[in-house]
């Protein structure tokens, strides 16, 4: 009777297993191959992958019909078996991403998590497999439209890939099935990124928690079903993609994003980018207690030490131009929604330099805006005109669109803020991951304009602070490096080189 | 001013040199200096506008080879905007050089070449599947160009109606082979959401 299985994958069986492991393995693959419909590469590539994490479990322990029971082909289900025909138009926020990429320019973000083991290779992409299922939406591609761009659902193998380039590089997105986010690895660290066009922060933290839910229960651990991820045996439900802009209330009064020119940071833009990153880990602890004594919450005292150090970068004469850090605010918090989706909006927080004194005199000013602007009724202003932006252009063909919209961003883009913070908050666990999980950190692409932007967030008593610079010019981290130190908090630096 | 060390927990980077990292633009430069140049010195010599012709030339190279779209860059779709902008530098090439020998290349390197990329999309069904639209916006151009021949020359020469034949050919067979995905696909790619 004809083998069935591919002749690479007989060869790599025969290979990493005995011959009197080879029937049982044969019927296993068969098994699996059942399960496939994908190409000849894609179909050969996931069965290396069954064998190698196999392999793994079985030099590490386990008996060959344990490891088989444990990477059992019902995991697959039916998600790359069938050809999926569902599609998603974007959501209200992801419209304008796509219009404005280029081959060096894309809106892609990275959340990672660092684990107290290396990370097993075969292990992360056998997870990778198993929980794609649960997040189909995911499992797309972007292409065309005569209007506006879409995501089209894409069956293939999606790979775990060790890490090589710098954090947020541009995606491939021509091909037949490029998916729109990646998952590496290097040493003990776990990274997803995103092209925003998928989703937002919450939406990436959520895919990150199954998949390290999933890997360590691949790896033997005890892990239960906990809130801030998935079952990957569940049913995805359409609320996880819907677009939750239409949630928001209308108000009849709209604000928006046009805004003065900020003032931007010295130094020169490299071509690589980022230029650097780094990640300014600090006890969430030693935060808060600071935070409180000074009578605000940790997002105002970060944003108060990052106008010290933008003022500190500035250029000798800024003119009228202000220092404007710019805060995506969760929507999730107003309206009831459970979207993986992009739902957040932005504020800004608006200083001159010459009102940047010291941290103790412009922190009630920036609880003061904060609070103005996170409000949820100037939030909604902003996005009552982000949905009539895409109501107004929605009849002109995306030919006419992408270029205006690609020069618009060249130009103003990220040239009315001086920075971001996005603060993610606080990541939770139940208590059986912890063990195995030391922090997360988040880290945003790389600016056009700005010279460096900041996010936050935290894990118990590990909150990472990180900045992602787009010069080779010190002076911003430096100066942060510097207020921190003077007001007690010393960083534990990690970084890029 | 307190210096901090990083240790560092990104793997090391490849620094590629500048030309690698900057090839596009750097072609992109030499065929704009290289259409500029030929524009201008043309204008100042005079004669017959040869330096449309180059940088028709020029056009159909980028496309053909160079140019790279970040979405949906599939072999289909290259090959028909290849198609396109032979026939329209063609169409160039005759309208300069004069004789309308075009009305009768241009049915036959599009046919052919329309027959070509049919073959192809067929032969990689499985994957193409969802790229057909490139291939249909070619067969309906094949038709409406028959079409406005005949209203305008009131006859047509073997090239053009072997242009018709295979265009309509194609989108019956297309229509009857692929009715549902083609109302989903059109589906997707006119929605206004």
């Amino acid at each position: 009777m004809r083998n069935p299985l591919p002749r690479s994958c007989q060869r790599e069986a025969e290979k990493l297993f005995s011959v009197e492991e080879q029937p049982k393995l044969r019927a296993y693959l068969i098994d699996v191959l059942a399960r496939l419909n994908l190409t000849t590469k894609h179909t050969e590539q996931m069965l290396s992958d069954h064998l190698q994490a196999l392999h793994y479990l079985t030099e590490h322990g386990l008996t060959l019909e344990a490891a088989m029971e444990r990477l059992s082909s019902a995991q697959l289900s039916d998600f790359y078996l069938k050809e999926r025909k569902e599609w998603y138009p974007l959501d209200h926020a992801a419209k304008i991403y796509p219009l404005s990429m280029s081959l060096k320019r894309m809106m892609v973000f990275r959340v990672s998590c660092y684990l107290k083991e290396p990370v097993v290779p075969a292990m992360l992409q056998m997870a990778l497999t198993y929980t794609m299922k649960r997040f189909p939406y995911f499992a797309t591609t972007i292409k065309c439209g005569f209007f506006w761009h879409y995501l089209d659902s894409a069956t293939r193998r999606f790979a775990a890939r060790p890490e090589t380039k710098l954090p947020c590089s541009v995606m491939k997105l021509g091909s037949v099935a490029s998916p729109s986010f990646r998952v590496i690895y290097y040493q003990n660290r776990i990274s997803v990124e995103f092209f925003h066009i998928l989703a937002d922060g919450t939406g990436a933290l959520i895919f990150l928690r199954t998949l390290l839910k999933t890997y360590l229960r691949l790896m033997g651990e005890e892990i239960p079903e906990f809130q801030d991820a998935f079952d990957i045996d569940g049913t995805p439900q359409p609320v996880e993609w819907s677009d939750d802009f239409p949630l928001c209330d209308k108000p009849n009064e709209v604000h928006g994003f046009a805004d003065k020119p900020a003032m931007q940071m010295r130094g020169m833009l490299p071509y690589e980018q980022p230029n650097r990153v780094l990640h300014f880990n600090f006890s969430t602890e030693a935060l808060l207690k600071q935070a409180r004594s000074k009578g605000v919450t940790i997002t105002a005292l970060l944003l108060g030490y990052m106008l010290l150090a933008c003022k500190d970068a500035a250029p000798s004469h800024t003119g009228k131009r202000k220092i404007q850090i710019q805060l995506p605010v969760n929507m999730r918090k107003f309206y009831p929604s459970t979207t993986l989706r992009n739902f957040s909006m932005y504020c800004g927080l608006r200083l001159l330099p010459s009102e940047v004194t010291t941290l103790d005199d412009i922190l009630p000013e920036i609880t003061r805006q904060v609070k103005a602007g996170t409000a949820k009724e100037a939030l909604d202003q902003t996005m009552q005109l982000s949905r009539k932006l895409v109501r107004y252009l929605r009849f002109v063909p995306l030919i006419v669109k992408r270029p205006i919209a690609y020069l618009i961003y060249g130009f103003l883009g990220d040239g009315v803020f001086t920075s971001t913070l996005s603060n993610l908050g606080e990541v939770k666990t139940p208590p059986e991951m912890e063990r195995y999980v030391d922090k997360f950190d988040f880290v945003l692409g790389p600016p056009i304009q700005n010279r460096a932007v900041c996010s936050l967030c935290s894990y118990h008593d590990k909150a990472v602070f990180t900045v992602v610079k787009n010069t080779t010019l010190t002076a911003f981290e430096d100066s942060l490096y510097r207020h921190f130190t003077e007001n007690g908090l010393t960083p534990y630096m990690e970084g890029s080189d | 001013m307190p210096t901090f060390e990083v240790h560092v927990t990104y793997p090391p980077r490849t620094r590629h040199t500048f030309w690698r990292r900057n090839a596009r633009a750097l072609w992109r430069s030499l065929f704009l200096f290289a259409g500029y140049v030929c524009l201008l010195v043309n204008l100042l010599t005079g004669g017959i506008p040869w330096s449309l012709i180059v940088i028709g030339g020029l056009m159909v190279a980028w496309v053909a080879l160079l140019y790279r779209p970040q979405v949906e860059n599939t072999p289909i779709k290259k090959l028909c905007d290849t198609l396109i902008v032979v026939c329209l530098y063609l169409i160039l090439l005759d309208s300069i050089l004069g004789s309308s020998w075009s009305l009768f290349v241009v049915p036959i390197v599009f046919f052919g070449d329309l027959v070509f990329i049919s073959a192809y999309f067929l032969l990689f069904l499985k994957r193409q599947k969802r790229n057909f639209l490139p291939l249909l916006e070619l067969i309906v151009l094949g038709l409406l160009t028959t079409a406005c021949v005949w209203a305008y020359f009131r006859s047509l020469n073997w090239p053009m109606i072997v242009t018709g034949s295979v265009s309509l050919a194609l989108f019956i067979t297309m229509i009857a082979l692929f009715s549902k995905p083609l109302k989903l696909e059109f589906q997707k790619k006119f929605s206004r959401g």
